[in-house]
């Protein structure tokens, strides 16, 4: 796995290493010429020193008794010689017979396959050479070079050492956050502290706090959606198993038959709350991929209101298509045809026997809009807001249901971007329920 | 025996009170908390079984309001809550009881009768007095140590006097605590339920005071 503080330990290595080279070559070069030059001056007040002394035609040098040596001894010597009219009247390494070359400044020249420096000063008929070969300059330069090197690539352990302490106690935060968030589960979501954050983790931090709040309140929904399903699936099966005690201590064929019947009524009902139970957790975003399409909204009312018309005519109840237009939507046809069904259902099923259920489709070119509206009870008014609540059951509703028919209707409505209002109903009672599907 | 039921469900509603009432109880069933507040202070109860999510009022308001005013009939929670939170509130505001939904007919009948046996003091599950002995488990009635069949009527009749031996209980009374609202009652039917337990018995078990109502004979009375 990519480590960030490998990376960087790598980059700062090669970095240090690249300039400790640089550093050396520059060092190098610097000293080198430092040096050229110190010698080069050496040579011109060497030569300076000798010429304050008097020459003439008869002067004697005592010739150096070294005159078998032909290796200057070290970086501190230079090769003297003194020429009068060209004729070499004395050298400090006779064995060394470099030529006349008469006056100049300091130069290089080739003598016996070496470089030279070489610097000559005329006075009168004398000239004094002073000259040293360049070899012999370098192994002083390399001396000093190499004790300059030592402490510097002695400290290249030490420098990374520090480095290696220092970047590791910088990334301490990150690790401390990192241990924090192993620590969260899914019952410990507590956001991370952000104080004392260094300012390049507190962007994550924050943006990792808010995840961590959707994360909580999306499981708090789901933990009290889970409770109240379970709540509410205790009282079909209290029905259930009172009827079934019931049954057992029917002594008449009447009371035994009353038993089943009430029996079936609550098996139909706990059937009906797992299925619209699980109708909601498939309608739930992102609980899977479902179709979407081009569907025909004329079409699939009128095979819903052919559907429901059975369940109108046992109440007795006027349910039909007042209106009705051309209208297509893109959406998912199955969660389209359960939400407007259920809103059918429920109108049948509140409305008093005798009553109206009307159905009105209209299309424009902003919007299309569906009217499924009843003459029954209707909703008061301060409990208009709470029906699309899950398992939300108005007071004293005769009716058995699950309080999740509505619960889906929002679901399906808000994954298609369709707003749903509340109107008053038919003949100034009852409820319209105003689906507005816009494009 | 009369039952005040509070309970929002259509189907556990009618079905325990049926079941109730095969007992021979009366059983008066209330769909709300607001419904069941007037109920309760329109007749006297021998137990309240109250469930707690209650349309208008909650079931707990209800069990609190009843315990401030100093009424202490006997109150049994029916309820889907399993949260101990909620069985800790429930008891502490006075309930009696906590039962759990779903639950079993018999183990709800077990539990109103300990209840009762309790309120009035007893603590053996088989009652007697004089030479009548009564078992409310089995509804086994023993007169001279003879077995009596009885009818579910008259059995909740001769409990209600027995329950309560040295009481005169009103013809009022009796008929309330046999009767639930919707029952129609002919104007003799406590005057025929005692004369048919005065039959399979005898008849002075139940002593008629004038004008004011029934009791039983009294233990240290001579009976034939």
């Amino acid at each position: 796995m990519k480590s960030i503080k490998k990376q960087l330990m790598l980059s700062i290595l090669v970095t240090v290493c690249l300039s400790t080279a640089i550093m050396v070559g520059i060092t190098y070069y610097v000293l080198k010429e430092e040096l050229d030059e110190l010698f080069d001056e050496n040579m011109v007040q060497i030569s300076h020193a000798i010429a304050v002394h008097d020459f003439s035609p008869d002067s004697v040098f005592l010739l150096n008794d070294e005159k078998k040596r032909r290796h200057l001894k070290g970086e501190e010597e230079f090769l003297i010689q003194i020429w009068s009219n060209k004729n070499l009247t004395y050298s400090s390494l006779p064995a060394l017979e470099l030529p006349y070359q008469g006056e100049g400044g300091v130069r290089t020249i080739i003598f016996d396959d070496q470089k030279w420096r070489y610097y000559g000063l005329s006075k009168d008929d004398w000239l004094i050479q002073v000259s040293q070969p360049i070899p012999v300059r370098h192994t002083v330069i390399w001396e000093i070079y190499y004790e300059i090197l030592f402490p510097m690539f002695a400290q290249l352990p030490i420098l990374l050492g520090i480095i290696w302490y220092l970047v590791g106690y910088g990334f301490k935060p990150l690790k401390q956050i990192s241990v924090s968030i192993k620590q969260r589960s899914s019952t410990f979501l507590d956001k991370l502290s952000e104080d004392n954050v260094p300012q390049e983790i507190s962007a994550i931090v924050r943006a990792l706090n808010s995840l961590l709040e959707k994360l909580e309140n999306s499981i708090k929904i789901q933990r009290r959606f889970t409770a109240d399903a379970a709540h509410e699936l205790r009282t079909p099966l209290t029905a259930v198993s009172l009827q079934l005690g019931i049954l057992r201590r029917a002594k008449t064929e009447q009371e035994r038959d009353d038993a089943i019947k009430e029996l079936h009524k609550g098996v139909d009902r706990s059937t009906h709350l797992v299925l619209q139970l699980l109708e909601l957790a498939r309608q739930e975003p992102d609980a899977m991929q479902t179709v979407w399409e081009e569907c025909d909204l004329q079409v699939l009312l009128q095979s819903l209101v052919e559907d429901y018309t059975a369940l109108a005519q046992q109440k007795n109840i006027d349910l039909k298509i007042i209106a009705i237009e051309k209208a297509q939507i893109y959406g998912d046809k199955n969660a389209l045809a359960i939400m407007i069904g259920n809103l059918i259902n429920n109108a049948i099923l509140y409305t008093q026997e005798g009553g109206k259920v009307y159905l009105y489709l209209s299309c424009n070119p902003n919007n299309i809009t569906l009217n499924i509206a009843d003459n029954g009870p209707g909703i008061p008014e301060d409990k208009k807001n709470r029906i699309f609540d899950r398992f939300y059951r108005l007071a004293g509703t005769k009716t058995n249901g699950s309080g999740l028919g509505l619960s889906i209707v929002k679901t399906i409505a808000e994954r298609h971007g369709i707003r749903i209002s509340l109107e008053d109903g038919l003949d100034g009672v009852g409820s319209t329920f105003k689906l507005i599907f816009t494009s | 025996m009369r039952i005040l039921l509070v309970e929002d469900d259509r189907m556990i509603g009618e079905g325990l009170q049926k079941a109730l009432k095969q007992n021979g109880c009366a059983v008066d069933w209330v769909e709300d908390g607001l419904l069941a507040e007037m109920a309760f202070q329109n007749h006297p109860y021998d137990i309240v079984i109250l469930d707690l999510g209650l349309p208008n009022k909650s079931g707990i308001s209800v069990l609190q309001d009843i315990r401030k005013s100093n009424d202490n009939t006997p109150i049994l929670i029916l309820t889907a809550r399993d949260s101990v939170q909620d069985k800790v509130l429930g008891l502490d505001s006075g309930a009696d009881d906590y039962m759990l939904k779903p639950f079993a007919l018999e183990e709800l009948e077990a539990r109103i009768r300990m209840i009762v046996r309790r309120r009035v003091g007893q603590v053996l599950p088989i009652i007697k007095y004089g030479k009548i002995s009564l078992n409310p488990v089995t509804r086994e009635v023993l007169f001279q140590d003879q077995r009596v069949v009885l009818s579910g009527r008259e059995y909740s009749l001769l409990y209600e006097l027995i329950k309560n031996p040295s009481a005169i209980l009103s013809r009022k009374q009796l008929e309330e605590s046999l009767y639930g609202w919707n029952e129609e009652v002919a104007s003799n039917a406590i005057e025929v339920h005692i004369h048919q337990i005065r039959k399979k018995m005898n008849v002075d078990v139940i002593k008629n005071v004038r004008n004011v109502g029934y009791t039983l004979q009294a233990e240290d009375d001579n009976v034939q």
